[in-house]
């Protein structure tokens, strides 16, 4: 019978060349990580991103999963989105907060405002891997996971999904966007919008807002600029009850802000709230010309 | 007489705390005149662990009636009363089993040397357990939170059937994760647990499920249930009269919902049928035969399960009814892809059993692999499904 010192010996051993030889194999390829199997995963990822804080990201945009829609490609190089999935603004300031970065600007969304803040996402994000440990060796990173891995290459593998921009740069492409809306279902959008006629508790609503306040404030006494954005959603959407009360608070609240509504001509949302892929895409670069103007 | 007593007294322990709820959103009306005495009762949280705790109650009662326990030597009444508490509270198994019988684990009750601790089990089954539940059940938690209702109306026939293959594959591996955690957390203290799976889902009939399931629930209904109420020996309709019993109880057993007695039901009427028409043992030889049969039994298996996970009947007739006739919507290939990732090992695992490994060497090459795969790609941490129970 093998005893502790030989198991120990053995199956450690064993584990260690295994995960050696990922983070090698991970190392060398870096491979581009576009898909994850969930939405845990994948904010448990940009969390991770903002918690190693890497590349110092000149503007950070948080908010829900309607900015998760945008594909990073779609961003400029130095943006990093920290649009959480089933998640407010509050989470993704709080992030920007514990990862200590300086952005020089914050796109803050303000659709979702009245999502309160998750904190066991940072938890989970922060363990049990230490961070100093994931930041030296990328095979270790959430982001990195076998099974992104797989699902990535799965979807380079199909065609038409590949969503980048392409070699004329991120411009080019903006131009180059045809015009034509994607399809969308109309029962879809009924669905959202009786979703959306429940207005947030007013004091919640008081309280989520006084939070957001207090980030915003931090950030700027930091010396960044925080942006207001709302993102476009379809117009029966737009003026549900819900939509409407958290754009008075948002306004009463913080009015000396500078306030965007990137509207690009038509587009269409895939259920009355998140945007359909090429939406998005158009979305994205009247944000960037908003920003760069 | 004194054993009665005693088993009367451990269920109706089990009958205060767990079903409490359930006679009294049954009787409905009747719950406003209950008074406050039994308002404050009815608000008394469940002890974890009481139905796993009230089966070794029975067991040592049965088990010392049946002279099946021996006593300690000399009689002290403090050791006994120790030895008693060690067997009902034994921690790696408490919450959720393997059930252990009195006469098994009693005579094991004694000091322990750090060289008596049998290391293979130990590390064979702690990292075997943990990669089942956090790589495997972990991760297919995220996916399986779909199966809800009116949701599922959106979701195509694949996808549904999909997802409920991949709940499937995480009630097994959540639970026998657990219980082979608990195996190897008590083999490092020294006890030896039966164990609680045995690649349930290559059997080729409903009774070989059971006796590949749960194996520790099932052989303590058989032994304390089914042949106290008469097993097979008094004609075919008795028989197939207690499975139904036993399973209906056993299905109650597992949580105060009308849906957890419905799906044992549908699991004794299955076996009552199957022995009806002699199927319980299967004697064909034929390779496509008994692959045919093995996936009537996963199809039956999982078609329950969902009970598990909807527990509100609209709910799973509306899963059902969806799954039958959204055949025109597009599967997320994405969905499917990702259940297929995470259920593909728990398959091997049911077609390459461990001894196939050949050497002790390969085996802990092979645990090693699966602790490089705990390292890179756990999930969320979620309760295990059987602590609810």
């Amino acid at each position: 019978m093998p005893s502790f010192i030989s198991n120990f010996r053995i199956v450690l051993g064993w584990a260690a060349a295994a995960v050696a030889v990922y983070a090698a194999a991970i190392e060398i390829s870096r491979p581009r990580i576009t898909l994850y199997p969930d939405q845990q995963a994948y904010n448990l990822a940009r969390a991770e991103r903002a918690l190693l804080a890497e590349g110092h990201p000149s503007t950070v945009l948080v908010g829900s999963s309607l900015g998760v829609r945008i594909p990073d490609d779609w961003l400029p190089e130095n943006w990093l989105n920290l649009s959480l999935g089933g998640m407010g603004p509050t989470t993704g300031l709080a992030l920007i907060e514990a990862g200590g970065l300086r952005p020089r600007r914050v796109v803050v969304e303000i659709n979702t405002v009245d999502v309160r803040l998750d904190g066991n996402l940072q938890a989970e994000a922060s363990g049990p891997i230490p961070l100093a440990l994931r930041k030296a060796v990328r095979g270790l990173r959430i982001e990195n996971r076998p099974i992104n891995l797989l699902l990535s290459g799965f979807g380079a593998l199909r065609p038409g999904s590949h969503q980048s921009p392409g070699p004329g740069g991120l411009k080019a492409a903006c131009e180059a966007l045809p015009r034509t809306p994607d399809a969308i279902a109309a029962d879809v959008v009924a669905r959202e919008v009786e979703r959306q006629i429940q207005a947030p508790v007013p004091a919640e609503l008081d309280r989520r807002v006084s939070e957001l306040k207090v980030a915003v404030e931090k950030l700027s006494g930091r010396g960044a600029e925080v942006v207001l954005l709302e993102w476009p959603v379809d117009p029966l959407v737009a003026a549900a009850p819900r939509q409407v009360a958290i754009r008075a608070a948002v306004r009463a609240a913080l009015p000396g802000l500078r306030w965007l509504s990137p509207a690009a001509g038509e587009l269409q949302t895939e259920d009355g709230l998140h945007l359909a892929p090429l939406s998005a895409r158009q979305v994205a670069c009247a944000l960037e010309l908003e920003l760069s103007a | 007489m004194a054993a009665t007593l005693g088993v009367v007294a451990n269920l109706s322990i089990l009958a205060f705390f767990k079903y409490n709820h359930l006679v009294a959103a049954s009787l409905g009306a009747q719950v406003g005149q209950i008074g406050s005495l039994g308002q404050a009762l009815l608000l008394l949280p469940l002890p974890v662990g009481i139905s796993f705790y009230t089966f070794h109650g029975i067991s040592l009662v049965v088990d010392a009636w049946r002279g099946k326990v021996p006593k300690a030597e000399p009689f002290r009444p403090a050791r006994h009363y120790r030895n008693t508490l060690l067997y009902i509270i034994f921690f790696p198994q408490l919450v959720a089993g393997p059930i252990v019988k009195a006469a098994d684990f009693m005579p094991q009750i004694g000091w322990k040397k750090l060289d008596d601790v049998d290391w293979r089990t130990v590390f064979h089954h702690t990292v075997v357990g943990y990669f089942l539940k956090v790589v495997i059940a972990d991760n297919l938690a995220q996916q399986t939170t779909f199966i809800a209702c009116p949701a599922c109306q959106n979701l195509s026939s694949i996808d549904l059937a999909t997802l409920l293959v991949g709940y499937s594959v995480q009630i097994f591996a959540d639970f026998c994760g657990y219980s082979s955690i608990a195996i190897g957390i008590a083999a490092l203290l020294g006890y030896r647990l039966p164990i609680n799976f045995n690649r349930p889902y290559i059997a080729s009939s409903i009774a070989d499920f059971w006796r590949r399931w749960h194996i520790s629930l099932s052989s303590f209904l058989r032994e304390y249930l089914y042949i106290p109420l008469g097993g097979n020996r008094r004609g075919p309709v008795r028989t197939y009269a207690n499975l139904i019993v036993v399973m209906g109880l056993g299905g109650l057993w597992h949580g105060a919902e009308w849906s957890y007695a419905v799906w044992g039901l549908w699991h004794g009427v299955g076996l009552a049928v199957e022995r009806a028409c002699g199927g319980s043992e299967p004697t064909s030889r034929s390779f496509l035969l008994r692959a045919f049969r093995i996936a009537g039994v996963f199809v039956f298996v999982t078609l329950g399960w969902l009970l598990f996970k909807l527990p509100d009947f609209s709910d799973a007739l509306q899963y059902l009814s969806a799954m039958a006739t959204n055949t025109h919507i597009r599967p997320s290939l994405l969905r499917c892809l990702v259940i297929a990732a995470y259920a593909l090992p728990v398959f091997a695992y049911h077609l390459l059993p461990s001894q196939r490994f050949g050497t002790v060497q390969r085996q802990m090459a092979v645990e090693g692999l699966l602790l490089g795969a705990i390292i890179l790609n756990s999930g969320s941490s979620n309760a295990f499904i059987y602590f609810q129970f």
